[in-house]
């Protein structure tokens, strides 16, 4: 099954993505941090992470690297709000693969993660 | 209008109890910022708590939430980025949001539009944005919709032939959704995907604009054949919102384009953020070793041609602002920080996942538990008994010696068990006190009085029942000091103090007990002026006043129908209240002290036990009934021979230590027939309330005990003098006394 890693402070969020995606048959496991993580990544290699930028402790774009620097195949989706265009694409640079803007629908998630575990 | 939201249930209460934490925190926070302006880490938590709650309002499409927090957020972003500057004008505004978001949260629930008026908020902080200089920020405000791309067709730079016209090259071409919201980005995973497959030429727009973050609508990039086409188109199908991608050979056919679309806007003009100063950089400004001004300088220079191949550092030494030598201990001093603040953040982590270990409980169920360790302890009590007599009775039997052993032991057990289910149920003071900064705040403007508000002790840690019960009064007290204690201004200069009030919340434990206080440095109460009041308003007659001392007189304050205000303001109401304070408080078994100095302020000391399903108490026989009185209350115990009560205008008295103390003997408040007086010893327990301290004169002393409270319900209703009952070990039940009742009804005072 394919694992799925989501990183967001807000437990809103993340129990939102959560639902979307265990009912489409992934295995989904949260962090509520950067920090978090970078940790938790390394504990369970999930296949993908989504991955909130702002967040307290360490954010979404330092977590980011980290993960990548400790898996250079690691496959991270950044969730977005408008307004952090040059974050994104600091991510983009750091090795995002994708972003997802929020507010976003399921479909757009699924596409995202589809696209990328085959 | 019925609002819809896209929110399930079982979301619901995750929703709420989030957007209720970031608002409390927004509302602490701000009124924070107003004090400590420049604190960096207060600035990125308010950012961050506005910024989550946009996203929040975002999932479930409440999209006047959603604009609402977008221009707080923007506005915090201002002020975090020292675009603006925190002034009390857009706290206010900022808190106004706050209020607004409020009732925003409450349509979720309700589904009934508020008369939050959206549109006048976000307005009012779009000229506030705008009046600050910060263009940035206006700009981002007023767009939440990408701005249309300048279309500026390039000059005729078509990819000329410079000399490989043998090998055929192909021309890779994409649009990007215009509403992506970082279309710079899909550009760059555009780029990064066709490098992958060969040498990029002509690309458009240049990765150095593309890399300045500016919009992107067309992306267009040349490789020489010999690649894997379907592989590239594959590649590139996996970018997200890109649209009509094209692969195809040069010198074929033209694609069909819209005229004066092949070129992207690569209006770089803007200067955008992304290229901040390095972190070496800020660190060399910080530590006083170049000037910001310098460091601009050196950045400038980066961008140009010479300095472009330059690390910072060799650019800041060539332009002589820094040694070689001063550079390097910088760099290890620069080092050595990072170092320790990711050993920090490693630190932070392994109590985060301490907290993981968390699990989450209801309340009820914290209560159910507790009442299971209140039968617990009742019965461990009245194992103890049986112990006892069978002790007393059979001493060396074997198996009696073996039950008084796991007697003993189980009682232990209880004792803990009671301990830690208590510490469960432990919540910190902070819960109640982080709603103060904002009122006192509020109030303070709405008076025009400036007053300071100082917490100590949030830390401090009391049941949860106890919490619930002690907002409302101090809600009150602080009202009340804020209204009536602390001065105007102009009242304060006047009488020679600071300006600003001083409003002190306290607290703290003490002897297993709570002690919280609310002091001010106000005008103080005035003796004089309650006592006219008392005697106009009949509480008390004109000889009573007379005889009363300052220190009494102020006590009546707790009293109902008293008030001392001269007018009625809309903040504590007609004064009145205390009285009602004085009842809630009581009915927690805490009690309430008062404090005054004229002209030098005011303090009231709440005095709460630990929780209110477990009391201490000091059981006490009257006869055949047994009476509990709350160990707060009690003060000591005295055995007394007759020789020792006289009678003072016919009230029994006794001296302790040379002050008259007045005796009020239990049999006669509750009409029990009792052989007390013609006892040879008595037995006083001395209690206090407020003041005033009182004997209580009982038969028998006997010994303190843990009950557990059970109120008596509506089947003997209310009785006075008394406050609930508790069943004892020995299966009686003992009724707990209610000392204030008690004073009230034997009318001594
Ligand atoms: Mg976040």
């Amino acid at each position: 099954m394919t694992k799925i890693l989501i990183v967001d402070d807000a437990e809103f969020l993340r129990v939102r993505i959560s639902k979307m995606l265990s009912g489409d048959g992934f295995d989904v496991i949260q962090a509520e941090n950067g920090a978090r993580a970078v940790e938790m990544y390394k504990e369970n290699s999930p296949d993908l992470v989504l991955m909130d930028i702002t967040m307290p402790e360490m954010d979404g774009l330092t977590a980011l690297k980290h993960i990548r620097g400790y898996d250079a195949s690691a496959k991270v989706i950044m969730l977005t709000a408008l307004g952090q265009e040059s974050v994104v694409l600091e991510a983009i640079k750091s090795g995002a693969r994708d972003f997802i803007v929020k507010p976003f629908e399921h479909e757009r998630v699924i596409n995202a993660i589809r696209k990328l575990v085959a | 209008m019925e609002l819809v939201f896209d929110i399930s249930q079982d979301e619901m209460p995750i929703f709420m109890a989030e957007t209720e934490d970031h608002l409390q925190a927004l509302d602490e926070i701000l009124v924070r910022l107003e004090q400590e302006k420049n604190d960096q880490d207060l600035l990125q938590t308010v950012f961050r708590a506005a910024h989550t709650l946009k996203g929040m309002a975002g999932m479930i499409g409440h999209k006047r939430m959603v604009s609402v927090t977008h221009a707080l957020e923007t506005a915090l972003d201002g002020l975090r980025k020292n675009k603006l500057e925190v002034d009390s004008a857009l706290i206010d505004l900022c808190l106004e949001a706050v209020d607004g978001l409020r009732l925003l949260r409450e349509e979720v629930i309700n589904n009934e539009l508020s008369d939050v008026e959206v549109d006048s908020l976000t307005e009012r902080f779009m000229i506030f944005i705008q009046s600050s200089q910060a263009d940035t920020l206006s700009l981002n405000l007023a767009q939440s919709k990408q701005p249309l791309p300048t279309l500026k067709t390039q000059p005729e730079n078509q990819p000329t032939q410079t000399g490989n016209d043998d090998s055929e090259s192909y021309v890779i071409r994409a649009e990007i959704e215009n509403n992506s919201v970082a279309s710079a980005a899909r550009a760059f995973q555009l780029m990064m995907a066709v490098q992958m497959f060969g040498e990029v030429k002509n690309m458009k727009p240049s990765q150095e604009a593309i890399e300045s973050a500016a919009p992107v609508s067309h992306f267009e990039a040349e490789l020489d054949s010999g690649f894997d086409v379907a592989a590239l188109e594959k590649e590139l199908s996996f970018i997200s919102e890109v649209k009509n991608i094209t692969i195809s050979p040069k010198n074929g056919k033209p694609q069909i384009q819209e005229p004066g679309s092949t070129a992207s806007s690569t209006n770089a003009g803007s200067d955008s953020e992304y290229k901040e100063p390095t972190q070496l950089g800020d660190h060399l400004v910080n530590m006083g070793i170049i000037s910001r001004q310098q460091l601009s300088q050196a950045l400038q220079l980066q961008k140009t041609e010479e300095g472009k191949n330059l690390l910072l550092g060799q650019l800041l030494v060539q332009m002589g602002f820094v040694s070689q030598n001063k550079l390097d201990s910088a760099v290890v001093d620069l080092i050595k920080k990072q170092r320790e603040s990711v050993s920090q953040a490693a630190r932070k982590q392994r109590l985060e996942q301490r907290s993981d270990m968390m699990v989450r409980t209801s309340v009820e169920r914290l209560d159910r538990l507790m009442n299971l360790v209140g039968e617990l302890i009742t019965d461990r009590n009245h194992l103890y008994q049986v112990r006892n007599r069978l002790d007393t009775n059979g001493h060396g039997n074997e198996y009696i010696n073996q039950l008084s052993e796991t007697v003993a032991h189980i009682g232990r057990i209880t004792d803990q068990l009671q301990e830690e289910v208590m510490r469960i149920r432990m919540l910190p003071i902070g819960n109640v006190f982080h709603k103060f900064p904002r009122l006192v705040r509020d109030l303070s403007q709405n008076l025009n009085k400036k007053i300071d508000l100082v917490i100590e002790g949030e830390d401090t840690e009391l049941d949860r029942s106890v919490i619930d019960e002690i907002n409302d009064p101090l809600i009150h007290l602080i009202r009340n000091s804020v209204d009536h204690g602390i001065e105007t201004p102009q009242e304060r200069l006047a009488a020679g103090k600071p300006e600003k009030g001083t409003l002190r919340l306290t607290a703290r434990h003490e002897q297993g007990r709570i002690i919280i206080t609310v002091e001010d440095d106000g005008n103080g109460i005035d003796a004089k002026k309650i006592r006219d009041s008392a005697v106009a308003k009949g509480l008390i007659t004109e000889a009573e006043a007379l005889s009363l001392s300052d220190e009494k007189t102020i006590d009546l304050i707790f009293l109902s129908g008293l008030s001392t205000s001269k007018k009625a303001t809309d903040i504590s109401g007609r004064g009145v209240g205390m009285d009602i304070v004085r009842a809630n408080i009581q009915r927690i078994n805490g009690t309430i002290l008062v404090d005054t100095k004229l002209g030098q302020g005011t303090q009231f000391q709440i005095v709460l036990p630990l929780t209110l399903a477990i009391v201490p108490t000091l059981l006490v026989k009257v006869k055949n009934t047994s009476f509990a009185i709350p160990l707060v209350m009690v003060a000591e115990t005295l055995r007394l021979e007759p020789k020792d009560i006289q009678t003072i205008r016919q009230q029994p008295v006794t001296r302790l230590r040379n002050q008259v103390l007045p005796l009020m003997y239990l049999s006669d408040v509750f009409k029990i027939e009792a052989d007390q007086r013609t006892k040879n010893h008595h037995y006083v327990v001395v209690v206090h309330s407020g003041k005033s301290r009182i004997g209580v004169v009982v038969d028998a002393l006997l010994g303190e005990e843990e009950v557990v409270v059970k109120s008596f319900g509506s089947l003997i209703g209310d009785i006075p003098g008394i406050s609930s009952a508790a069943i004892l070990g020995d299966g009686h039940v003992a009724l707990i006394v209610d000392i204030v009742g008690l004073l009230k009804l034997s009318g001594i005072h």
